[in-house]
């Protein structure tokens, strides 16, 4: 249900963003621990510091320019939905989530977004949160750029689809 | 041309509800939305459901002539058939022929007298009324196969098929079920 309270909503991709934003709050601080422990202890050119994301770092918009990196977007493509459900709610969303990383060394910034990518589909395939039932599709790593103004860091991203299953009760008398 | 009102075409959902109070005389009361006061519904179905009457006929010919000259109904055969959405003790325990009640779950195997309950769609008109439309089976065995669907990319749907028996307490003409066009609150 979207809230205690509230009368069960009829487009459902809102509250789907919401719940996965507090599932990664809640989750991928701890996946990306798991995974610098599995690469980064070991000594060489491998090894590239993955900085946590504080809570107001996931951002439910991709029109925004973060004043601090890494930082990550949860944006709500499409929904879909699939009327065999008779008298239940029952819609597809296609939502992307992205990170963006930055460095001063290209082979780190290309290695730090893999392993945000590793952190962000441990926390997020296959997980069942509330209602919803979270599918990792695809995964698509972005070119590296250099952005302007003199800054030397690179900036690259990583960007999960997700297929998203949500079904939520109706309204009695509803549809 | 005849008068023709579309809004007598039905669309719309039907909610199942398992061992309703069979009534002496259809259709079934409703209260509150549109619930039976007995019986229990079966939550989220996720196909559509069917309600299916099908009669077999003998023919009647003649010398006489070429064409078929009547027909005896010698068998009906009435089913009813939706998709199960919610796997949940009570509705295991009642869509399965062969289900013994283990109180918290079912087990099968070795059972050889079903279950028998009634079954009923009720199904909101559209026409702005605030009517439904009824569809009962009396005496319904849980016959057919039964499907559970593990995926990993889709919901478990899990197709029943409710057959009929005849009531035979009950009048002629009215033994296996009914259909109730507009069934008011």
């Amino acid at each position: 249900m979207p809230g205690a309270g509230l009368l069960p909503l009829a487009l459902l991709g809102e509250d789907a963003v919401n719940t996965i934003q507090t599932h990664l709050r809640n989750t991928f601080n701890m996946h990306l621990t798991k995974v610098w422990n599995q690469f980064s202890p070991q000594a060489g050119a491998d090894r590239v510091n993955l900085p946590l994301l504080d809570v107001d770092r996931f951002y439910v918009s991709e029109a925004i320019e973060p004043l601090k990196v890494p930082s990550a977007f949860i944006i709500l493509d499409s929904s879909e939905h699939d009327l065999t459900a008779q008298n239940v709610a029952l819609q597809r969303h296609r939502i992307l989530v992205a990170f963006l990383v930055e460095a001063m060394e290209i082979t780190q910034l290309v290695r730090t977004v893999w392993r945000y990518a590793d952190a962000a589909f441990l926390s997020l395939h296959d997980a069942a949160v509330g209602n919803i039932k979270i599918l990792v599709r695809r995964v698509s790593y972005s070119p590296i750029v250099a952005p302007e103004g003199g800054n030397r860091q690179f900036r690259k991203d990583v960007t999960l689809e997700l297929e998203v299953l949500h079904y939520e009760a109706l309204p009695l008398g509803a549809w | 041309m005849p008068a023709i009102q579309p809004l007598n075409i039905h669309v719309g959902r039907g909610d199942v509800y398992i061992d309703v109070d069979v009534p002496t005389t259809p259709p079934v009361p409703l209260v509150g939305q549109g619930v039976p006061a007995t019986g229990r519904g079966i939550g989220a179905t996720l196909d559509a459901s069917n309600w299916i009457y099908r009669p077999t006929t003998f023919d009647i010919r003649t010398q006489q002539d070429t064409g078929v000259v009547g027909y005896v109904i010698t068998e009906e055969d009435v089913r009813l058939e939706f998709v199960l959405g919610e796997i949940t003790y009570q509705n295991l325990r009642d869509i399965m022929i062969g289900a013994k009640d283990q109180g918290s779950f079912i087990t099968v195997g070795g059972n050889i007298v079903p279950v028998i309950k009634s079954v009923l769609i009720v199904a909101p008109k559209r026409d702005g009324s605030g009517g439904f439309i009824e569809a009962m089976i009396y005496q319904a065995a849980f016959t057919e196969d039964r499907t559970f669907t593990f995926s990993r990319a889709g919901q478990m749907a899990v197709r029943v098929v409710a057959r009929s028996q005849a009531v035979l307490t009950r009048a002629q003409g009215d033994r296996q079920g009914f259909v109730h066009q507009n069934v008011s609150l």
